[in-house]
């Protein structure tokens, strides 16, 4: 029993069975037979995810919270009529100043959300979370996520009531974006944890004789109907330029708005503004190159709604 | 069935923890503890390879499935399966020392972080790169060894509790193949388990009784410290370990271990204390058969004090479990077959009696503890079968060796 051949025997199945279904798996992506095997995990697991984030969510929470009991009495006094259908006793402090930033931010660039909370994050080499609303909350893939602060990411795989975000940080996103003021283009792609402070993103613009300079501020450039990404929703600041070398493009590290380490209120847009918000979404305190803000979009169609999910 | 159900739960908890709580708590460094990991190898390590295996096989596949989950399908199937089973082979040398356990759960650990990730690069993950494995790696196999006593603890007790009184410990099953003396032993002392800096007595085992009942009716079913040896007429099952205390009740063999110099067992050639028939009774060795005690240290009563490693005969319960149809059940039907009086003599001591023979051991009760305390592991340590292959049972049975010369 202790190494037998039938100990064997069994070591060789299961390692097949995992093989088979690694390859299976990287051969097919989506369309493989492993769907349907997936989307069970998603449903059981997500159900059970949301069901035990009840109970550890507070926690959780309780060390993230902060602020003054005045700050987040006027702030809830701003959000009481959007957020009619959120449930009061579900939300700490924390979270509702997060959800008040989250439609503020919203109500700026004409984003319509779905409010969520995070309830599972992923393994140890991607940045990934589970969200607890899903397809019976109206939720598609391709859909942008963001917060308060800015971009979080954007939907993947959508089950009953859960859904998986990709989060910019994660080594296989990447973000078309736009230099808030100068207008140049490019791209931000993440780093994973391959760098040691963690989270950062690396920009490529698409011009090797653009001028970077830290603190200049990044927007969504947007994709064709808003997926996966919306335009006009805060990235992030340029921390540092990196030499040019011989490479066409300018480089440079950015510093995302968002702490994807302490996330907690998230909304998902599920329909793109009708007009660029440009850099309207921006935060008003912004380093070197003030942005202009136009205020032609501003209050115009800034009635966002807020719904929340049923939350497993 | 219920230890099935048990190890279900506890995977599906471990897994819900990892995504919930574990993986969303921002530990500095950016990592966090596989909690599944490790309790895949410590369920290995107190249960063997096939319950490693198959748990790491299908915590991993639920874990491949749970939703933010950005790997392969399977990816970490593979790799918690080859970790059970290598911490399920490992689970049987590690009584030694009261750190081997937890060094064998933490080197199982990493192994499976640096195995993960090793598949993640092969498969060309785009997380996956080598400075995010410089991050990652060792900080997570910092936490995962942070972690791991806790895991281990709590292992320990659900299978006490489990085990409700039945089983004292490790691997479950009522399988003939006898008791299960896994490296984290029981001690029987009737506690609840608690961790031990170190044993004092090399007797000691690291962690105390698994859960009360559990632990006394260990100390009854294994009173296995001193050692019992018992011959019985051969019949086939006879000397599967779990039975020995209740039908080997015939006629009780005392051992005698007559020469207590040092390394006199592997010296001295036992021919002259040779009884009549000859008796082949193997002390586990591993690779030289001559250095084993059944090679030339066993005759009929000269038992070198040093010789018989205490460690291996006086109450480091070792790889306990006989396989089936080992060298203990070839003797032949007249034979008499010579085994052990508990997890103490497991697949470290077989034995295969000639016909008919009817050696007499004496044990002198006042050297018991200077041999369990101060042989070194020459023969008994040394020569221990380590993971009890069954090949080598056969290799060294009466037939070849013809005697003990």
């Amino acid at each position: 029993m202790h190494d037998t051949r039938r100990t064997r025997l069994v070591l060789g199945v299961l390692l097949a069975a995992a093989l088979v279904l690694i390859t299976l798996d990287y051969r097919d992506g989506a369309a493989s037979p492993l769907s349907g095997l997936n989307s069970f995990g998603s449903s059981v697991f997500g159900s059970a995810e949301g069901a035990v984030s009840l109970v550890t969510g507070p926690v959780r929470r309780l060390a993230g919270g902060s602020g003054s009991s005045a700050e987040v009495a006027s702030l809830q006094r701003q959000v009481t009529q959007l957020r009619a259908e959120l449930s009061q006793e579900r939300l700490s402090r924390a979270q509702s100043a997060q959800l008040e930033s989250l439609l503020q931010l919203a109500g700026r660039g004409g984003y319509r959300i779905v409010a969520a909370n995070v309830i599972a994050a992923g393994p140890a080499y991607a940045d990934m979370i589970t969200i607890d609303i899903g397809r019976q909350d109206g939720i598609k893939p391709n859909e942008t996520v963001l917060n308060g602060s800015g971009l979080v990411g954007t939907v993947t795989t959508v089950s009953t009531r859960t859904a998986t975000v990709l989060l910019t940080t994660d080594a296989s996103a990447t973000v078309g974006v736009r230099l808030a003021g100068t207008g140049l283009i490019g791209a931000v792609t993440g780093t994973g944890k391959a760098i040691s402070s963690g989270g950062l993103l690396r920009l490529e613009v698409f011009s090797a004789s653009a001028q970077l300079r830290p603190g200049e501020q990044l927007v969504t450039f947007g994709s064709a109907s808003g997926r996966p990404y919306v335009a006009g929703v805060p990235v992030g600041v340029i921390t540092r330029v990196e030499a040019a070398g011989s490479s066409l493009m300018s480089q440079a590290l950015v510093r995302p708005f968002v702490n994807v380490a302490s996330l907690g209120v998230v909304g998902v847009v599920v329909a793109p503004p009708r007009t660029n918000p440009r850099d309207s979404v921006l935060p008003p305190k912004p380093a070197p190159s003030p942005a202009p803000t136009p205020a032609a979009t501003r209050g115009a169609t800034a009635t966002p709604t807020a719904t929340t999910g049923s939350g497993g | 069935m219920r230890r099935t159900a048990l190890l279900a739960v506890a995977s599906l908890a471990a897994i819900l923890i990892q995504l919930t709580v574990l993986n969303t708590l921002s530990l500095p460094g950016g990592a966090a503890p596989d909690l599944v990991l490790i309790l895949v190898v410590a369920i290995a390590l107190t249960g063997g390879p096939t319950q490693g295996m198959l748990t790491g096989f299908f915590a991993g596949l639920a874990l491949d499935i749970a939703p933010p989950a950005s790997h392969l399908v399977g990816q970490s199937a593979l790799v918690f399966c080859l970790a059970g089973y290598a911490a399920g082979r490992l689970s049987g040398d590690l009584g030694r020392a009261s750190w081997l356990p937890l060094g064998a759960l933490a080197l199982c650990a990493a192994g499976g972080e640096a195995l993960f990730a090793a598949v993640g690069m092969v498969f060309g993950d785009p997380g996956v790169s080598w400075p995010a494995v410089r991050q990652v790696l060792p900080v997570s196999v910092g936490y995962d060894l942070l972690v791991c006593p806790f895991v281990l603890y709590a292992v320990l007790a659900v299978r006490g509790w489990a085990a409700g009184g039945r089983l004292a410990y490790g691997g479950g099953r009522a399988s003939p193949a006898g008791a299960p003396a896994r490296s984290v032993r029981d001690t029987g002392a009737g506690r609840s388990p608690r961790l031990r800096a170190g044993a004092a007595r090399s007797g000691d085992g690291w962690i105390g009784g698994a859960g009360q009942r559990a632990g006394r009716a260990a100390a009854q079913a294994f009173p296995s410290r001193p050692l019992h040896l018992r011959l019985r007429g051969g019949q086939p099952g006879s000397a599967r370990g779990d039975a020995v205390a209740r039908t080997f009740a015939a006629r009780p063999v005392h051992m005698r271990f007559g020469n207590s110099r040092g390394g006199s067992a592997r010296t001295s050639p036992a021919a002259k204390a040779r009884p009549v028939r000859p008796v082949h009774l193997r002390l586990g060795g591993k690779r030289r058969p001559g250095k084993g005690l059944g090679g030339k240290g066993l005759g009929g009563r000269a038992l070198g004090g040093k010789g018989l490693g205490g460690r291996g005969l006086g109450g480091r319960g070792r790889g306990g479990r006989a396989p089936r149809g080992s060298a203990l059940r070839r003797s032949g039907p007249g034979g008499s077959s010579l085994s052990g009086g508990g997890p103490a003599l497991g697949s470290g001591f077989r034995s295969g009696y000639g016909k008919s023979a009817k050696p007499r051991f004496r044990r002198q009760p006042s050297r018991r503890k200077a041999l369990r305390t101060k042989a070194p592991r020459g023969l008994g340590g040394r020569g221990r079968a380590r993971f009890g292959r069954r090949s080598r049972v056969w290799r060294i049975g009466s037939r070849r060796t013809g005697g003990l010369s």
